[in-house]
């Protein structure tokens, strides 16, 4: 169930989320991005952002992150900085479960993803 | 060391409202190829009014090398009347207590280069003084809108950020619409 508080969250329960379809809107390389990761000490190919959002029109739930292509194995990763999203999660009674909590399970939800199919390589 | 001034554009005295002016230009014509509709060296809009307030960051010499914009959402601001369609059908909001931060930039010093360390520092001392100044207003809210990469390093930093709705594309840049809640997350993160 999607409901719009008035801090504008879209708010319901995990179920309710995983039953969600959703599609990539965009996908992009970022320099800026790559460069900060340099100077965290991560070697990267390439560095961007990638965005899924909800295929229902209404209350459309959006999910982003930042990625990179690492030197060493050329696999794509999750970047530092998590995921951002307009999304609270709540538990079966209705509380919320916080943005920590929303975040990590958005983060382990994102792993059983095949988002890295979608990613561009290079400029 | 970067030092700030906020206030309207008559507080900040003739010589730094003009040269707030150009850094603006120099920021997001030049630096960001925004198609902005103003004349060289002099950017400015409609939400640049007499009770328009701004953050402003320069160095010992008086350069400008940051600025912010603040307009509360209860009169007409940027978001609301140029680019509603970043809220994805969420309703605008129209409140004293919420502000808008818009023309958020912050560059090294003229002839400067600078750490990362010292490029974040200088960021979070904006950032920090943006807040404080629409706390200052009674704000509990701020909304915005920035690249994608500015919510993420918001969000680096502490601050109880989220966005709206999906990105979308201005002037072929993904961009997106999100809250800063005015909190004690918030507050304590930027240490106010």
């Amino acid at each position: 169930m999607l409901a719009l508080a008035p801090d504008q969250f879209i708010r319901m329960s995990f179920s309710e989320f995983s039953q969600l379809s959703f599609k990539q809107h965009m996908a992009w390389l970022d320099d800026d991005l790559q460069e900060e990761l340099r100077l965290l000490g991560i070697e990267t190919l390439c560095a961007g952002f990638c965005e899924w959002a909800s295929t229902n029109k209404a209350s459309q739930v959006s999910v982003g992150w930042a990625w990179f292509r690492s030197q060493p194995d050329q696999l794509i990763y999750l970047a530092p900085g998590g995921v951002q999203s307009n999304l609270m999660l709540r538990c079966t009674t209705g509380y919320d479960l916080g943005v920590r909590c929303t975040e990590e399970l958005l983060t382990s939800w994102l792993a059983g993803q095949d988002w890295q199919r979608g990613i561009p390589f290079m400029h | 060391m970067l030092n700030t001034v906020t206030g309207t554009a008559e507080q900040l005295k003739p010589a730094m409202a003009q040269a707030l002016s150009v850094y603006r230009y120099r920021i997001f014509v030049d630096k960001m190829g925004w198609p902005l509709d103003c004349p060289k060296d002099h950017e400015q809009d409609n939400f640049d009014r007499p009770d328009t307030l701004y953050v402003v960051a320069h160095d010992e010499h008086k350069q400008i090398c940051g600025c912010a914009r603040l307009l509360p959402t209860h009169k007409p601001y940027l978001l609301g009347e140029i680019f509603p369609h970043l809220m994805g059908g969420a309703p605008l909001p129209h409140s004293p207590d919420v502000w808008e931060l818009s023309r958020f930039a912050i560059s090294p010093p003229p002839n400067e280069r600078l750490t990362a360390a010292q490029a974040w520092s200088n960021s979070i001392m904006l950032i920090t003084k943006v807040v404080e100044t629409a706390r200052n207003q009674g704000a509990c809210r701020l909304i915005a809108f920035s690249a994608v990469g500015n919510e993420r390093l918001l969000k680096r930093a502490g601050v109880n950020v989220h966005r709206v709705s999906v990105p979308q594309l201005i002037d072929d840049k993904p961009v997106v619409a999100f809250w800063i809640e005015i909190d004690h997350q918030t507050t304590s993160a930027l240490g106010l």
